[in-house]
This record gives C-alpha cells, structure tokens and sequence, in this order.
C-alpha cells in the first residue's frame, strides 16, 4: 500500500513538473518582447542588454526555467502585467471566493446525490427511478452557460429575488451554486445509482435478504457502505472539474473568483496571471486524482490488489 | 445488415430517438439553405429585437438578423467541429490505446505516462490556456479540445487490447506467421469497435459542448459567424430586453446533445449490456 502511494506520488509530481515545462514553453513562445516594452522603441542597444542581465533572459532557457520554477513553488509567479501587483497577490485575493463558490457546490453534491441515487436504484423502473434517469439526461445535456442565463432570466430578472451579478453576501452565491449542483450533480447521481444496482444484484446482498434481514440494515449496511467508495472517489474526481467549469460560471454571474480573473487575463493578454492560476488549477487537480487514487486503494481491497501486481 | 437486427435496433427507444435527433441535425446542416428563412448574416436594421413572430420565427437581434436562420445554419459548425474533434481523438487516442495494449512493458509504461498527464489537465483550462497561445478562432479551439480529450480513448482502447490479445484466436494468428501490424489491425481493431462507438457518443457531446463554450467567452468562432455560443453571449447584455436571443441557442445546443447522448445511451444498451443499468 505505502509502495502505491509512493508511486503514485510519484507520477504526480512528474505529472506536475512536465505541465510546468509545457506552461513555461507557452510563455516564451508567446509573442512580444517584454524588455523591448519596457525599455521602449528607441533605447539604447546597451541598455537593452543591461535590463536583459538584470531579469536574468540572459541565461540559457533551462537556468531561466529552473529560476521560474523555484519562485514559483514560493508561491512567487511576477508581476501582472496590467494591474502591476503580484500575480500571486492578486490570485490569493480571489481563490477565496473560488473555494467558497466550488466548496459549497461539491458539498450540496454530495449530500444531495447518495439519497436520490439511492431511491431510485431501490426502486428501479419505478416513475421515481425512470424521472431520475431521464432527468439526469436532460441536465446533463445542458450548457452550464445557458442554465445559468435562465437562472438569471427566472430569479434575478422577472423574480427579483437574487441578485444578477457580483458578490454582496451569500444571496449572491444561490445561483452560481445551483448551475455548478444542476449540471454536474446529474452525472454524480447517474453513477451512484448504477452502482448501487450493481451492488444490489451482488451475491452478498441477495444472501443478506435470504437469510431475513431487516431491509433498512440491509440497504444501510451491505449497499449504502460499499457503494459509498466509488462514490466518494468520484467526488474527489469531480473537485477539479468543477473548479475548471468555475470560469464560465463565474463569468456569467461576474463572479469575483479565480475564474473570473483567469478570463480577464486570457482576453487582456495578461500571461502572468494566466499561467499562475492554470499552474495552480493544475496542482488542484493533480492533487484531488491522485487523493481519490489513493483514497479508492486504500477503501477497496480488489483494486489495492490490483495495483500491487502492477 | 438484415431485417431482424434492425428491427431489434428500433425496439430500442433511445437509440431510434437519438438516431431521429441526430439525424435531423445533419438534416438542418445539409439543406440550411432551403430551411433558413434567410443569409445569416442579413441585416435588416428596421426589424431588430423583434419578438418571435411568424416572419421570425425566434425573434432578430440586435442587427435585425434573423436568430431562427443564424441557428439553422450554425448545425453546420456544431457537425463540423464535432466530426473534426472526435476524428483526431480517435486516431490518437485508438492508435496509442492499441499499441500500448498489445505491446505491453516500456512501450505501455510509457503511454499510460503520457495518457495521464493529458488526463490530469483541466479540461476547459488547458483549452484556454491553449487558444491563448494559437490566438482566438474556430480552428484553435478544435485543436485545443482535440489534444485535451483523447485520453479516455486510450485507456479504454488499451484494457479491452490486454484482454484481446491474450485470446486464443491471437495465438492462432501468431502462429500461422502473421505480422504485428496485421493482427492488430485486423484481428484486434475490429473487437474494439463496441468501445470505440460507445467512446465516440460520450465524447461528442462534450466536444460541442466546450466549443460552444469557448465560443461563448468569446475565444472561439468570431462574429458574424452564426456559432451558438456567439449568439448566447451576444444575448446575455440584451438579457433584459431580448430574452429570445438567448434562449433560442441554449435549447438548440440542449437538442443536439440531448440527441447525441440519449443515442449513446440506446448504444451502451444495445453493444454492450453490461456497461450500464
């Protein structure tokens, strides 16, 4: 087991160091010299080597890389080019919101989708269960975009009930909320229900009910415990998702978020910014598969064996 | 293929719904021409932010264009974008699947290494991140969601391959001195087929999806292109006044995917009965 996550580990930080060569590759391809912006059109040849030195882009790519990365996992990822702060100052002031946006959303998920799945697998090819699946379908069929634009539509515009865009208070957070739980809590119950049909027709639960169980400690004990893990997994799963999808939401409701601000940057051109805050989604995201690997390992035995013999 | 499979294809609702939807899409694509009402970028300044009416059957925006015709002729990059998308990602992602699968060790160290970074990288962010660098357009954007999404296609591809190749009928073929290059092709590639339809209805609907999304933020099709998204994010500052210019885009992406993914619902059931419940 310590062996798998050690490895496991492993490729995440090689996973990790390979994205931060292809983000550092980005940056310099980008176009524009930023000394040349600096030192302006017409500067002396001398000084334009002198700044040259002074930020060191005098080194070779792989000292600038490794200077790069070294202040980066400071925390230190320069300045942005359009508010003049440091990128890492600017991201902080958002995550926040981010977090608390995302947070609630992965939370309300899970506590919403185990006992809808849960229903509708125990009553399968009930209208409870067939709504369920259709339902799940259809939302995951809509562009998070657009439900969020009909949210407004309905409850911020012909119901003033919640405000439009911004964040003044939790109000503000109802409904960025519920297009991030509407969208992506349909694929969560989807899967928690088909595996908790599985697990129905499992040999153990049918020898649970021969043998007269009571169906309340039977569904408690024998499903809802083993049908918790891939589930649990699959949330963890769906943490950077979520994050990812957070730009278009946030942009819809003007969210003050870190995906909000990534969309800024990406259409001021700031490329600090963008590629501190892709750099740090990334880890987000490295971070919560290699959890949920690590975390399905340790819960299921079958798959620990599996990746022993690996 | 004869009367009895296809039959047994339409008793499946989903499938033959699915198949409807998808194919009035291609329907819509092929003759724009003849079902849009007019040019989708005709302006007609007198008529703009006109309610649906029976002239206009989803209302004009804000240069009097008609948003029915500009929805019509959009299914042309909804099918474009979607065919393009899902032909890299399977040629990648079937290809690395395939070798990584059959031939094991290094070879499949390697791959799943490479699999899983792509797999590690937020989807909509690297495609950002990407469009960033390429600079904003239709093509960018189906490269970038191209080379973000062909991971799970290896990774299907190469399990179904592991358990293939150590079938009987392998052995046969090795034996009888065929090349690694024909029993791959021949003998293994054609028993994926199941996974790859099954993969192919699950990535579709993403693709559309993320590029009507980036087209949405702006870094996709440039106006006066009649991409969905353009249309949505055209809507959103008239929201208060024009509400139909948003709607109208919304509900004919929810079609088509809807179509897309109840099709590969009808297809899970039908190829493969114990992929799903």
């Amino acid at each position: 087991m310590l062996e798998y996550i050690i490895r496991r580990l492993f490729i995440g930080v090689l996973v990790l160091l390979t994205l931060s060569v292809l983000l550092f590759a980005i940056m310099h391809s980008m176009p524009g010299d930023p000394i040349q912006l600096i030192a302006g059109d017409r500067a002396d040849p001398q000084k334009i080597v002198e700044l040259r030195a002074k930020f060191g882009l005098d080194k070779p790519l792989y000292v600038q890389y490794f200077k790069w990365l070294f202040n980066a996992l400071r925390g230190d990822f320069g300045l942005s080019i359009l508010a003049s702060q440091p990128v890492s100052e600017l991201i902080m002031s958002r995550l926040k919101y981010t977090l608390m946006l995302s947070g609630i959303a992965v939370l309300l998920q899970y506590i919403l989708a185990i006992p809808i799945a849960l229903l509708a697998a125990f009553k399968k090819n009930s209208f409870f269960d067939k709504f369920t699946v259709y339902s799940t379908i259809v939302l995951w069929s809509t562009p998070q975009f657009w439900l969020g634009i009909l949210l407004i539509l309905l409850f911020a515009i012909k119901i003033p009930i919640f405000p439009i865009s911004g964040y003044n208070g939790p109000l503000s957070l109802v409904l960025p909320v519920a297009t991030i739980l509407l969208t992506n809590m349909a694929s969560g119950v989807r899967i928690t229900r088909s595996e908790i049909v599985d697990i129905l027709n499992e040999k153990y639960v049918v020898t649970a009910y021969a043998k007269g169980l009571n169906e309340k400690v039977i569904l408690i004990k024998h499903v809802l415990r083993n049908a918790l893990i891939p589930t649990t997994v699959m949330f963890f799963l769906s943490i950077p998702w979520i994050i990812g999808g957070s730009v278009i939401v946030e942009k819809i409701f003007a969210y003050p978020g870190m995906g909000y601000l990534l969309w800024t940057a990406i259409t001021k051109q700031d490329y600090p910014v963008v590629q501190g805050i892709v750099l740090i989604i990334t880890l987000l995201t490295v971070l919560s598969n290699t959890l949920g690997d690590v975390l399905v390992a340790y819960l299921d035995p079958r798959v620990r064996k599996d990746m022993e013999g690996m | 293929m004869n009367n009895d499979k296809m039959k047994k294809l339409f008793k499946n609702k989903n499938f033959a719904v699915g198949l409807i939807i998808s194919l009035s899409v291609i329907i819509c694509a092929v003759f724009a021409d003849f079902i849009a009402l007019q040019p989708y970028d005709e302006i007609n300044i007198i008529d703009k932010l006109q309610p649906p009416s029976l002239k206009y059957y989803f209302g004009t925006d804000i240069y009097g264009r008609c948003i029915f015709s500009r929805i019509i002729y959009g299914t042309r990059i909804v099918l474009q974008v979607g065919f393009i998308v899902t032909s890299i990602q399977l040629v990648i992602g079937v290809t690395l699947g395939l070798l990584s699968g059959y031939y094991g060790g290094k070879i499949n160290k390697f791959i799943s290494f490479i699999t899983d970074i792509t797999w590690s990288m937020p989807a909509i962010v690297m495609s950002l991140a990407i469009v960033t660098i390429l600079g904003p357009s239709l093509t960018n954007v189906v490269i970038a969601i191209a080379f973000v999404g062909w991971a799970q296609y290896t990774k299907i591809i190469s399990a179904k391959t592991q358990t293939l190749k150590n079938q009987p009928f392998i052995d046969a073929a090795k034996v009888l001195g065929e090349s690694d290059f024909n029993i791959i092709t021949k003998y293994i590639l054609p028993n994926t087929i199941n996974q790859i339809i099954i993969l192919v209805t699950l990535t579709l609907p993403t693709a559309v999806l993320s590029t009507s999304s980036l087209g949405f933020l702006g870094l996709g099709a440039q106006p006066p292109a009649p991409d969905w998204g353009i249309i949505l994010s055209e809507g959103v500052n008239l929201i208060k006044i024009a509400p139909w210019i948003s709607i109208a885009p919304g509900l004919a992406l929810l079609y088509v995917v809807l179509g897309y993914n109840i099709l590969g619902e009808g297809l899970k059931e039908l190829l493969d009965p114990g992929f799903d419940n």
